[in-house]
């Protein structure tokens, strides 16, 4: 199988290093104000041009007030009494990553499924990049389908691959043996 | 409220900062020559990289590998069912003692099913993101995020049916706000 590889991680390869204690400091004091609900007065850790770029479902949001309209309203909308357990959190430089899981209770209207008083689990991977001691780019990935399986709903419509690791479905063979992969 | 999970955290302002960008570079050796194996020597010959206790973690729709033979025989092997001719790019990518964590895409052609979806030959784009944490030299445990939402979503098909967040952003619905 043909595999090409483009000059890798071009992005963080420049990142000053001196810079690790300050985006440390920054991401954590985001982290605890995001926690403690706060959203009008969140630009003491956000670039005003700042971007968040979630995965599919989650959208993508220029700007701080994108975010909080967008983003963070709807959520706190739909889900409340969050407690976050960050698993790692990782610093180098000017970047920042963290993967984690919230804890909340399912008490609005998510993805078209009406409160069930659930308690939830979100899972989510983040990726920031701070400059001058605020968040200018935010990447993200929150697992809503894992959230609406949870719920009952599945998005995948029994295709998941979860089906391969419970044994139920023959994982498919490629045409040609892989040779090389991702 | 915030819990940290210390139990997978080092803290790193007690240990020597020498000993700390050591195991980061070490760190970073590890991971980029799992990619290198990954890329060039056939499944039989990566598993030097990884852990006896290596567990790949997926987000919902990937499914999670408790080691190394049920990654290659349920991710790897339908993926590659599904997807050939691939361009893979990490994007970012940092290490932190242990740890590393990377953003990345693959651009890959639709060859057969996924999803319910036969092979539509579409070049697609598949994002992720992965989690590393290094033990013995080896990749122990390997949380990921693969958008596969995104994937069908560009093959034609909304796994959210219309319910996708994306419609706060294209002003085409009003965000709910809490009651």
């Amino acid at each position: 199988m043909k595999g090409s590889r483009p000059e890798q991680a071009v992005l963080t390869r420049d990142t000053d290093m001196s810079r690790t204690e300050d985006t440390r400091r920054v991401i954590e004091g985001m982290v605890d104000g995001l926690n403690d609900h706060r959203i009008g007065d969140i630009g003491e850790f956000f670039a005003e041009g700042f971007n968040w770029f979630g995965n599919q479902g989650c959208g993508t949001k220029k700007g701080l007030r994108e975010f909080q309209d967008n983003w963070q309203k709807p959520f706190q909308a739909a889900f409340r009494d969050k407690v976050c357990v960050d698993e790692a959190r990782l610093y180098m430089g000017e970047w920042a990553a963290a993967f984690g899981r919230q804890e909340a209770t399912h008490a609005g209207t998510f993805m078209g499924i009406a409160p069930t008083g659930k308690r939830v689990t979100i899972r989510y991977m983040d990726f920031w990049k701070v400059r001058d001691g605020r968040i200018v780019d935010n990447w993200v990935m929150v697992d809503f389908p894992n959230v609406m399986a949870q719920l009952g709903v599945d998005c995948f419509g029994g295709h998941g691959w979860e089906a391969y690791d419970r044994g139920e479905k023959a994982p498919p063979q490629p045409a040609a043996s892989p040779s090389a992969a991702a | 409220m915030t819990q940290d999970s210390d139990a997978v955290r080092t803290d790193w302002a007690k240990v020597d900062p020498a000993e700390h960008v050591r195991r980061s570079a070490e760190t970073y050796r590890v991971v980029k020559a799992m990619e290198d194996a990954l890329a060039t020597d056939p499944p039989e010959a990566w598993d030097k990289s990884f852990h006896p206790d290596f567990t790949w973690r997926g987000n919902a729709g990937s499914g999670v590998k408790p080691d190394f033979p049920s990654f290659l025989r349920n991710w790897v092997q339908p993926l590659h069912a599904a997807f050939d001719d691939w361009s893979f790019t990490t994007e970012r990518f940092i290490a932190d003692g242990d740890w590393a964590a990377c953003t990345g895409v693959l651009d890959a052609t639709h060859v057969g099913p996924f999803m319910g979806i036969e092979a539509t030959g579409a070049r697609v784009r598949i994002r992720y993101f992965d989690i590393w944490h290094v033990r013995d030299g080896r990749i122990a445990d390997n949380p990921v995020f693969v958008d596969l939402a995104s994937v069908m979503q560009q093959l034609g098909r909304d796994p959210f049916a219309g319910e996708g967040w994306e419609a706060f952003d294209r002003g085409e619905k009003e965000p709910p706000k809490r009651g």
